[in-house]
């Protein structure tokens, strides 16, 4: 099976890396065109209320101030923040540029425009608000009971869904097993705050500079909100320092764009770390009950589960968000009657959006955790218990009814527990006693491979050969970090054989790339890297033309080899030819371009799956809990870039460890975020990280490049639930409301003990 | 808004005469840890700021009859590395390592800790076990010797005048049959703020294995960190054995629920304090344990 | 305006600029004199994107007033390079894949680089306590620390 691979495989740097580690990288902060405006806003201190009146006198007097907006002074057409084509299903229109009824705490209240950052703070600080403050809801329970209160003008439940497969027979003896998990809000925590910067030139084109994953989602919002032409707005993807789903939804395109086309001047809005926390996007909180009946010899015979997700103030990504949750638990486990009905609900808290994973982390946490307890009442190694339930490569999912490809859960599973000696340490552990005490816990994860079965997931592109022999790949895309254009230049590397460093790839910008939907989905590797594969198999065959036509050969007689095409072995005498030569004599002599375009249309949507183990020691004095062994598998399909996997692993695992145990966006009982900025929001740290082990499952069964499948966000989708489930192992707990700070560890242990 | 001024005072005289002009906004500038960011925030409008950065000693840190003097600026990083303060004061350096973040620690000083008289500051409780004093100067020249809990009034608030600095911290060394220790508990092991902290100074006699003069300082308790006399006086005189380590585990619950009743953070703290006093009680006691911890 | 003349150093070069008191010196190396290698993440000192060295320790920018640096030397990322050749650590960050996002890589560098300044041969723990207060959220550090490890384990410690 395994495969000579000259560049697939290897480890690379990331496409900029070399400009990030000298500090020559710019990003949004760093850019600064002449004449450039500051914008900074004003964002709400009170979770509902009427903005009445604003007093702008003493902002305006401060020196340097160009404009003040809100919405006295701009439309108040609404748009929505995740809709990527036109007529999206689920994207109500129903956020304003400025609030005229607050419907959150940190929503955009009013913005400053001014010739520096500091001018604009100190005039949005001068701004005197009056507000007739209304009823506040601030928990889903709240805003389904209160019939009173519409944060939304058709009511606060958003949406909800019935979906059902498979029959309904349980055997009358099975053990039925009922659970609870609440996820919590969390923060997306990218290093890099918000920024935006637009400008509107004299001929009446908007161009926008944003850190984004779509550069034509963006373009379509901009278009349908300004009434402008498609072709009048180019949005340009530049650096990002992170996003994770935090930069995916078009939060301050809009805005900035309108600030910059009411002042004819360039105009950057810059987010500082609060204004990041409480008014960008926050992972969703979901309660999610399961229900499920198990044979005695441990086979799922039903699974019913129910959610209800936290939308924040408006619609947002929060129905697709919702509705996504009842597909991930059928992607992993055989489920002969599976039912999950769910809701998204408004309240007056911060906007929900999408985050890695897409709904998986938050549903495959509570799975994961309700399978260990179900493997608990029935005395069986959760390992055990779930080898009788996972699903098998090429099994459908019935809800989707897609097949899951070439699906290899079973064997993360089976070889992670191998390499992490499951059996022996999930016994030895459960004897031990004493202060600090260690546990170790396994999750399962599945997620997907693109768009495909349900929404647009094509890309179009190009390839040249230079006259040098050099190539350029021209792409739509949008590197978050995770090293996608590094990926692109391995896979066409290894196609036309020669070095990466060789290629330049672009990234996103509406008026040069071919169409792209986005970086998300998990759908770059999977599809946009299949694209750059078949882009530059057209190319070698081209090349091969024409050097067949130099070569006066026909192209079966030629073969190519390390930057050269040569004749086969055996025929007359040996002719060599370099991709310079062919390339220059090609446009010289032949009058021919090298160059190809290509759009590529998935073809199909197989699952991505992780496997992930961790070892917890926990501190039952203090109920300090660290994660002090930890091992992820991940059924990636074919490594492109192993080094870069790896860290994407790793990554994942540092922000699944602060999913279950100390990250969340805590808003208090008047509806303001308490924990707005690093001091209060933990991210896990260095000392407190383990060295997470990675072991990658390779076989190439899909139609990804190579075999390639997804890895940025299955990675980040069972590590809560297998730090939990150690938790629990360590303590003989059963917690499951997150996160699992001291506070609630130290509670529990009390129970226990109290329990006897 | 006004930009503040600065002075920039090079010696003790010229600090002396900065210290003359100021009025109840300005602000002194040690490390500027928490006063930058409160600046930056518009938590904070000073009129004048007073950079002590300058002031060269201010930055001295030197044992004199018996006491060692420590210079109101000198950082974390320059406790943590300092000879002195391995050799004599272990405990304070093991505070002054357990702070922020390495950067925090290059920045920030023993004189801010004390003059941002935050609640949970980490070295308070130390200096409050050693029974430290505070060295404080003002603009006519005059340098009074204070301690700790006159200086500290409340949460973020001292007794210290405008025109008054604090120059030096002095602490009298323990004798050689002392042990003395400092402990914490913060929401990570590193860069976290205490939700607990503690100084722990006993004098052991080996012979009897019993313990006197015991000294308990507590932080994050409260508004103010203080010394637990009650809790002092029931250890004094004891045998150490594990019983031990146990009552002071739970009178130090019992100090918690007298020192913040009612408080929404009382259920933890009173019962995670236990696994302080535990942790305290190892450090001394090494041999008593089996020194287990997250890194065994 | 209150503006203070100061003097300072920065990557070897001598400067005299006037700044308000109370400027932050990551303002001043950013909007002053174009060094925006150095990153703003969180403003309150936590997130570590602004880490430089001063006199040898690594600070954050973030919490230092400009005219604190008067008569101090600055070392930024871009001071890391040498005669055109990148520091052991940038090489090592390379090699290693402990760059991803970028945005906390400059702040770690400096971080990593005031480390081996003092203590040219860390174990493990110490390297993770010395990038304790440089937060990343893409890569979970390993790499990082595996980066700073090698980068210790050449001869001079990875420090000119």
């Amino acid at each position: 099976m395994s495969k000579e691979f000259r560049y697939v495989g290897g480890t690379f740097p990331c496409d900029q890396a070399l400009r990030k580690v000298t500090g020559d990288l710019l990003y949004g902060c760093d850019m600064k065109p002449a004449e450039m405006l500051y914008a900074k806003l004003l964002l709400s201190p009170i979770p509902h209320g009427i903005v009445k009146r604003i007093d702008t006198a003493g902002a305006e007097k401060v020196p340097g101030v160009v404009k003040i907006f809100s919405h006295f002074n701009a439309p108040h057409k609404m748009f929505n923040s995740c809709r990527i084509i036109p007529g999206q299903k689920f994207c109500i229109e129903d956020e304003p540029l400025f609030a005229a009824r607050v419907k959150f705490a940190g929503e955009r209240v009013a913005a400053v425009v001014a010739d520096s950052l500091a001018a604009a703070r100190e005039a949005v600080s001068l701004l005197d608000v009056e507000y007739e403050e209304l009823p506040a809801l601030l928990t889903t329970e709240e805003a389904l009971n209160n019939k009173a209160v519409k944060i939304q003008p058709g009511g606060n439940l958003a949406d909800q869904y019935e979906i059902e497969v498979g029959d309904s027979a349980p055997a009358a003896d099975c053990l039925v097993v009922e659970s609870v998990t609440q996820t919590q809000r969390t923060h997306h925590a990218a290093i890099e705050p918000h920024v935006c910067l637009a400008h509107y030139d004299g001929s009446g084109k908007l161009t926008v500079w944003t850190p984004t994953q779509g550069v034509f989602g963006v373009r379509s919002v901009l278009a349908e909100f300004f009434n402008l032409s498609y072709s009048k707005i180019r949005v340009i993807k530049i650096p990002i320092g992170g996003s994770f789903g935090g930069k995916q939804e078009y939060l301050f395109e809009p805005v900035t764009s309108f600030m910059a086309m009411e002042t004819r001047r360039p105009v950057k809005l810059m987010l500082d770390r609060e204004e990041c926390i409480i008014q960008t996007r926050v992972r969703p909180a979901v309660r999610v009950k399961i229900k499920t009946a198990v044979s005695r010899s441990g086979e799922l015979q039903e699974f019913i589960a129910d959610t209800t997700l936290d939308a924040g103030a408006f619609t947002g990504s929060a129905v697709d968000y919702s509705r996504t949750l009842a597909t991930k638990a059928p992607k992993l486990y055989r489920i002969p009657h599976y039912k999950h009905t769910g809701r998204a609900v408004y309240t007056n808290t911060v906007k929900s959006g999408g985050a890695r994973g897409w709904g998986a982390p938050e549903i495959i946490t509570a799975v994961e955790v309700h399978m260990d307890q179900v493997a608990k009442r029935l005395q069986m190694d959760p390992l055990e218990f779930r080898l009788h339930n996972l699903v098998y490569p090429y099994d459908r999912d019935p809800v989707l009814n897609l097949s899951l490809g070439d699906a290899r859960v079973r064997e993360c599973l089976e070889k992670g527990a191998e390499a992490f000696h499951w059996k022996e340490r999930f016994h030895r552990h459960a004897q031990e006693g004493g202060r600090y005490r260690r546990g170790v816990g396994l999750a399962c994860g599945a997620h997907k491979n693109g768009m495909y079965g349900g929404f647009v997931d094509c890309t179009s592109m190009t390839l040249r050969m230079n006259e040098d022999g050099s190539l350029n790949l021209n792409a739509s895309l949008h590197d978050v970090g995770c090293g996608t254009a590094t990926a692109m230049k391995i896979i066409v590397a290894e196609v036309l054989d020669l070095e990466p460093d060789l290629i330049t790839v672009t990234e996103a910008d509406t008026e040069l790339t071919g169409y792209d939907p986005g970086c998300y989905g998990s759908r770059v590797i999977y599809n946009v890297g299949a694209c750059a594969k078949e882009t530059a198999e057209k190319l070698k065959d081209k090349i091969m033309e024409s050097a067949a036509f130099i070569l006066q050969k026909p192209k079966e007689y030629l073969c190519m080899a390390e930057g050269h095409v040569f004749t086969m072995e055996g025929t007359d005498e040996r002719r060599v030819l370099s991709y310079k030569e062919i390339a220059e004599r090609a446009i010289r002599e032949n009058y021919t371009d090298l160059g190809v375009a290509h759009t590529y249309y998935s073809p199909s949507n197989p699952g991505s799956y992780s496997v992930q183990f961790a070892e917890a020691t926990v501190d039952t004095m203090t109920g300090l809990t660290r994660v002090t062994d930890f091992l992820a598998v991940g059924d990636v399909g074919r490594a492109l870039n192993r080094g870069m996997i790896e860290g994407q692993f790793q990554g994942a695992v540092q922000m699944g460890i602060g999913y279950a145990l100390c990250e969340e966006v805590k808003i208090n009982d008047r509806g303001k975020p308490v924990n707005n900025g690093f001091k209060k929001y933990h991210l896990v740290n260095a000392p407190d990280m383990p060295d997470v082990k990675v072991l990658l499952i390779e076989h190439e069964g899909d139609d990804g490049p190579f075999g390639a499948k997804s890895v940025g966000e299955i990675s980040a989708v069972p590590t809560a639930g297998a730090v939990i489930n150690a938790v629990n192992h360590a303590l003989g707990t059963s917690l499951s409301d997150m996160p699992l700070t001291p506070e609630k560890v130290l509670a529990a242990i009390k129970q226990t003990e109290d329990q006897g | 808004m006004r930009e503040a001024a600065m002075l920039t005072p090079n010696n003790l005289s010229e600090l002396r005469e900065a210290l003359g002009q100021a009025t109840p906004p300005s602000k002194i500038l040690a490390g500027g840890t928490d006063l930058v960011l409160a600046i930056h925030q518009g938590r904070c409008k000073p009129d004048l700021l007073i950079d002590l950065s300058g002031v060269e000693e201010l930055k001295i840190i030197k044992l004199t009859e018996g006491r060692i003097h420590i210079g109101a600026m000198a950082t974390f990083t320059q406790l943590m590395d300092n000879q002195l303060i391995k050799g004599s004061l272990p405990c304070l350096r093991e505070a002054a390592s357990l702070i922020g973040s390495n950067q925090i620690r290059s920045a920030g000083t023993i004189g801010g800790n004390i003059g941002n008289a935050s609640p949970a500051g980490d070295t308070i409780p130390v200096l409050l076990a050693f029974d430290a004093v505070v060295r404080v100067l003002d603009s006519s020249g005059q340098a009074v010797e204070q301690s700790i809990d006159q200086v500290i009034s409340g949460a973020g608030r001292t007794s210290l005048r405008r025109d008054q600095v604090i120059t030096e911290i002095i602490i009298p060394l323990l004798g050689e049959h002392y042990r003395s220790t400092f402990v914490k508990i913060g929401s990570r092991t590193a860069v976290t703020i205490a939700k607990l902290n503690m100084a722990l100074a006993v004098k052991y006699d080996e012979t009897a294995k019993s313990i006197s003069d015991v000294r308990v300082g507590l932080g994050a308790i409260g508004t103010k960190a203080f010394r637990e006399r009650q809790v002092e006086e029931i250890l004094n005189g004891r045998r150490v054995d594990q019983c031990l380590a146990d009552t002071l585990a739970e009178e130090l619950s019992a100090a918690v629920q007298r020192a913040i009743p009612g408080r929404y953070s009382l259920p933890y703290k009173r019962e995670a304090v236990k696994g302080l006093a535990q942790s305290a009680f190892a450090n001394l006691f090494p041999k008593l344990y089996g020194g287990v911890s997250f890194t065994t | 305006m209150r503006a203070m003349l100061i003097e300072f150093k920065v990557n070897g070069k001598n400067y005299g600029r006037e700044v308000r008191p109370t400027m932050r010196l990551l303002d001043l190396l950013r909007d002053e004199l174009g060094l925006t290698g150095t990153k703003e993440g969180c403003a309150e000192g936590e997130c570590g994107a602004c880490t430089v060295i001063m006199d040898g320790e690594a600070v954050n920018s973030c919490l230092v007033l400009a005219p604190q640096i008067r008569g101090r030397e600055i070392i930024t990322v871009e001071g890391l390079e040498q005669g055109g050749e990148l520091d052991l650590l940038q090489q090592k960050f390379l090699e290693h894949s402990a760059v991803e996002c970028g945005f906390c890589t400059p702040g770690m560098l400096m971080s990593a680089k005031a480390l081996l300044m003092k203590n040219p041969h860390p174990s493990e723990e110490e390297i993770r306590l010395a990038i304790a207060g440089n937060l990343c959220r893409c890569a979970g550090y390993s790499k990082i620390v595996a980066a700073i490890k090698d980068a210790s384990h050449s001869a001079d410690g990875g420090c000119r």
